[in-house]
Parts: structure tokens; sequence; C-alpha cells
């Protein structure tokens, strides 16, 4: 469904001039400097997937998005999507997808929703029938009816999150695009906005491609995952996959009995101990849980105790670190 | 005429905004009137000193105001909104105009529309009335076409212009510059015959065709010109040289355009 070939995209500018006519001068000079924010990703993603692609900030996120969407034309490489080149055959192309920039609206600011709605209707050409089925879609999952008489600019981030993904849903496209949906939004609107991705993706086969700073985003959604850092790709393959090969620590947290003392165990560190509470850090291919356990209970008496998975930040944040090593090298 | 009907929607949906905000609407409009009245007044005074301007009247003078301020108040009225595109294009809000299956010149121009127009559309009526009758003149059905033709061009070719300084924000980032120097040309040819000013000068302001909003066309409608046949023909012209060129310039634009950071 979405193919993208070694794609790059430079941007060129200009070198600002000083002093006199520096505006004409920088107009007329012919000294740029070249920055490739996105700089030969390849990849593809079939029909019905639900992708996540995260990044750090400035990775070039936002603008393999753009190039995806048709708004930015790559400098090379090629972007096929359901057959199409985005930019070339825009009015063909943006019939079939759904964009959502969670940083700003494409609703209409001053009316109320049902207005901006209405008018999308307009644009897109959808029928009375399918408007009023997705209407009513929107009104099921996303309450969209308590705020529909509502113009843009009055409410919650969360209500306007829902709004702009009713609006990008209105023409039922094929695939739906968003960047940051859940930027800025309590955890309850998260998990509804979370809820309503999954479905749509599930009950309609919409192909989704998201990017995220959230990974509950990544891990309640996504099975695919696509990481990017310095304009590459540093990732791409399952969630699941990222667990084996960079989860392999587990932690454990035992409550001893009074204060003790710091101690190793073998094949575990000690992390930290906090009035009695001590964690160990173990690879759960050296040893297991019960071994540790049995080590750690026969020198102190256990009153409680816990086994933490590695949270999937901080496996991304062992990706990206290995990028930025990799990064200072080259 | 399935995007002019998107167009009109939109319109109506920016005019519904508008409406929230209607003591900016009637002060836009006293504030326009106002403004003419004094340009008016300024003229007045220094014809009244010299009794004519080159062989112009007073009102040769104001009959040439008048065409400028009416082809001015359609595009101040429909295209207005060119003056804003610098923003959109820097803060990368300029995206929205790319998602969607009708043209971004319709979905820009469908944002909003300029009351501001009515105020010049109602100054160039009563001066063009003025100096029509003040001169007692009367015209034959083709210089009434020629009058309207020349009208929609002078609106045509001050849009292009426009679109054209609003398209280099794409290179540049800002346009603001450009269309302020551009509004200094346009206040020396709405209120002079640009015969009175240097070569240089005549030349800068055909080859940027400003004066073809009035100048040109006043030879024609006021007898001024020795041989106007031609001159007759070339303002529509213009007009469509004016809007190719600018429609080259903002297709490289927006193949140009870079949008904003995340």
């Amino acid at each position: 469904m979405i193919h993208v070939d070694n794609l790059v995209k430079e941007y060129k500018r200009p070198v600002r001039k000083e002093g006199l006519f520096s505006g004409i001068r920088t107009l007329l000079s012919r000294d740029f400097a070249v920055k490739r924010a996105v700089d030969g990703i390849s990849f593809h993603i079939e029909p019905g997937e639900l992708v996540g692609y995260i990044g750090p900030n400035g990775a070039g996120k936002s603008t393999s998005i753009k190039m995806l969407t048709g708004i930015l034309v790559p400098t090379s490489g090629r972007i096929e999507v359901n057959g199409l080149a985005p930019h070339k055959q825009r009015k063909e192309y943006t019939r079939q997808i759904g964009v959502v920039f969670g940083q700003k609206t494409q609703l209409w600011w001053d009316v109320p929703v049902i207005d901006s709605l209405r008018l999308l209707k307009d644009i897109y050409k959808v029928s009375d029938a399918e408007f009023k089925r997705n209407m009513e879609l929107f009104s099921d999952l996303l309450d969209l009816h308590e705020f529909q008489h509502t113009p843009v600019r009055q409410l919650s981030l969360g209500q306007r999150m829902r709004a702009d993904l009713a609006g990008a849903l209105i023409h039922t496209p094929r695939i739906l695009f968003l960047d940051e949906p859940t930027i800025g939004v309590d955890v309850v609107a998260k998990e509804r906005l979370r809820n309503f991705i999954k479905e749509i993706n599930r009950e309609r086969k919409v192909t989704v491609l998201l990017t995220t700073h959230d990974m509950r985003d990544i891990e309640k959604l996504c099975t695919r995952m696509m990481i990017i850092d310095h304009g590459q790709m540093i990732y791409d393959g399952s969630v699941e996959q990222i667990r084996e090969k960079y989860g392999r620590h587990r932690t454990l947290v035992v409550q001893f009995e009074r204060e003790i003392p710091e101690f190793s165990a073998p094949n575990a560190e000690c992390l930290k101990s906090v009035g009695g509470k001590l964690w160990f850090r173990f690879d759960r291919l050296a040893t297991t849980p019960s071994e540790l356990i049995a080590y750690i209970s026969a020198r102190y008496p256990i009153v409680d105790l816990a086994v933490e998975e590695p949270e999937i930040e901080d496996m991304v944040r062992t990706i990206y670190g290995g990028s930025e090593a990799r990064g200072k090298e080259a | 005429m399935e995007e002019l009907r998107i167009y009109m929607k939109l319109i109506r949906i920016s005019m519904r905004s508008r409406l929230q905000y209607r003591a900016d609407f009637i002060t836009g409009i006293i504030s326009v009137l106002v403004l003419n009245a004094v340009n008016l007044g300024l003229i007045g005074i220094l014809v009244h000193r010299f009794s004519q301007l080159h062989g112009w009247t007073i009102w040769d003078l104001v009959f040439l105001y008048s065409m400028f301020v009416l082809s001015h108040s359609l595009y101040s009225l429909l295209f207005w909104h060119f003056n804003m595109m610098d923003t959109y294009i820097a803060q990368g809000t300029f995206d929205q105009f790319l998602i969607r299956p009708i043209s971004p010149l319709i979905q820009f121009l469908g944002r909003e529309i300029q009351y501001i127009g009515i105020g010049d559309i109602l100054v160039g009526v009563a001066a063009f009335s003025l100096a029509y009758s003040n001169k007692g003149l009367h015209w034959q059905a083709w210089q009434w076409l020629f009058f309207t033709v020349a009208i929609l061009s002078g609106t045509m070719i001050e849009m292009s212009i426009r679109w054209m300084i609003a398209s280099t924000a794409f290179w540049l980032g800002r346009s603001l510059s450009l269309a302020n120097i551009m509004n200094r040309f346009n206040l020396l040819v709405q209120q002079y015959p640009i015969d009175i000013f240097g070569t240089w000068f005549q030349v800068v302001v055909t080859v940027i065709p400003i004066s073809f909003l009035n100048y040109y066309p006043s030879l024609v409608l006021l007898g001024k010109a020795n041989d106007g046949t031609w001159l007759r023909f070339l303002p529509p012209m213009v007009a469509i040289v004016s809007i190719s060129a600018a429609t080259l310039v903002w297709r490289a634009g927006i193949r140009r355009y870079a949008s904003s950071g995340s």
C-alpha cells in the first residue's frame, strides 16, 4: 500500500549575509547551507497495518509525514501510495488519505465543528448516506454530538483532537496519517483517542501511520514500529522484537523486613536501596527470578517482591543513545 | 465550476467567522472612506493652485483616481488575502491547503474576503460619477465596454502582481517589504498621471503593469492618446500575461514549499 524507496529531503537555506542590503544579497547569493532532514529511508506498509513512527525531536519524522501526505516534494527517492505519487497527483491522492496534525487543527477555527464537517463533506463530495453513517460512528466512539455545535476555538484539546479525527475520516479514507495525535492530551482523553484509532483500524481496515512521543501509544496500538534518527531508519520491526532484543533485563524489587546494606547477587546487580527496599537488575538469559529469590531469601527475610518489565521507553532510549553515539563517530 | 462552488461555501464560512467582530467591519469601511477623502482633497488643493497638472484638469485626475480605485476595490475585496500568505508560509499553516482535493489557491483565497473593499467601491463609484458629469462625457457602447473590460483587467493585473509578490515568500520566507514597496507605487499611480514623472518611473510602472489600472485606459477614455486604437486591446492582454506569469511563479513556489518544523 505504501512504498517508500530511498527517500531524501534536503533543506537548502541561503546563508544570511550581513550588513547593507542584506536581504537582497542573501536572495542573490549562491551560498547555501544544506541540511538532510531525511536521509535515504525505505519501507513498505501493507494494507491494514497500524505502524508507529518514532524518533527524537528533529529526527525527520514530520518531514517524512509531510512528504507522504504530499505537502513537501522529496529531494530524491520515490513514494508511491496506492499507486499514486502524493505531490504529483494531489487531487486524486488526497481523497484517499486522512491527515491529523496534533499541533495544528485542520478545521475552521471560529465556526462550530459541524459546519467544518459539512464543508469537508462538500469538498470531498461525500454522499449523504456516507456522511450520516460516519457521523453516527463519530457520535458512538468519539461522543462528537456533545460538542459538535461548539466553535473549534472553544474546545478542550481532547475534544479538538476528536473533532480533527472526525474531520480526517469524514470521507472514509483508506489511509490515515496521524502526526502526534495525543500531544498535550490528558490520560483519559488519550485512552479514548487510542481506542478510537484501534477501532477504525480493526473495523474499517484503515491503514494507519502515526508519530508520537508517548511510548504507551505504541504499546497500546502498534504491532510494528519504525524508529528514525538523524534522518535514517534505525529500527523497523515488531514491538515484540524490540522487547526481545533490548528488553533482556528485568528488575526484581524486594522489600525486606528491616533496613539492610546493599549487596549483589550472582548475575544481578543492585541498582538502589531505599528504606529496606532493594532493586536488582538481572539478565533473564543469565539467571531466573526463582534462582535470584532463592539466593536472596536465604540471607534476609523477604516481606514483598515484584518483577518489573522494562518500559519500552527505556528500550527506545537505549536505541536512540546507540544512534547518538554512532552519529558522533560519523 | 465545482471549485467555484466550494469557494462560495468557504467564503460563507469565513463571513460567518468575521461577523463575530462587527465593530471591526464598520470601522474598516469608515477608515477607507476617510483615507480616500483625504487623498482626493490633496489632489484638489494641488490642482486648485496650478489649475491643471501637465495637461490634466481636476476632473481628469478624479477620473484617473476613480478608475484605479474601482479596479483596486474588486482586488481588495476578493484578493487582499494575498498579503497574509507569507504568514501561512512562514508558520507552516500553508500545509492545510495541500491536503485537500481542491486547488490550494481556491482554499487560500476562500479563507477571507476583505470588507474594506466595499468602502473602495463606494469611493470609486462616487468619484467616477462626479468626473463623468463634470467633464460632460457621453459615452457610446464601446466606451462603456472598454471601461468595464479595463476595470476587470486592472483587477486581474493587481491580483497577479500581489499573487506573485506573495509567492516570493516560498523562497524568501517573508514578502512584506516587497508588498510595501508596491503600496508606494500604487499610491503614486493612483493619484498622478505617470507622464508627470521621469522616464524611468514610467518604464517601471509599465513593466510592473500597475499603470494599466488607470493611466492607459484613461488616455483612451479621455481622448488623450493620439492614436488610441491599439491601446484599447492592451489591458486584457496585459492581464492575461500577468496571470500566466503569476501562475508559473506560484506553481514553482509550491514545489519549493518547505513547511515548518514539527
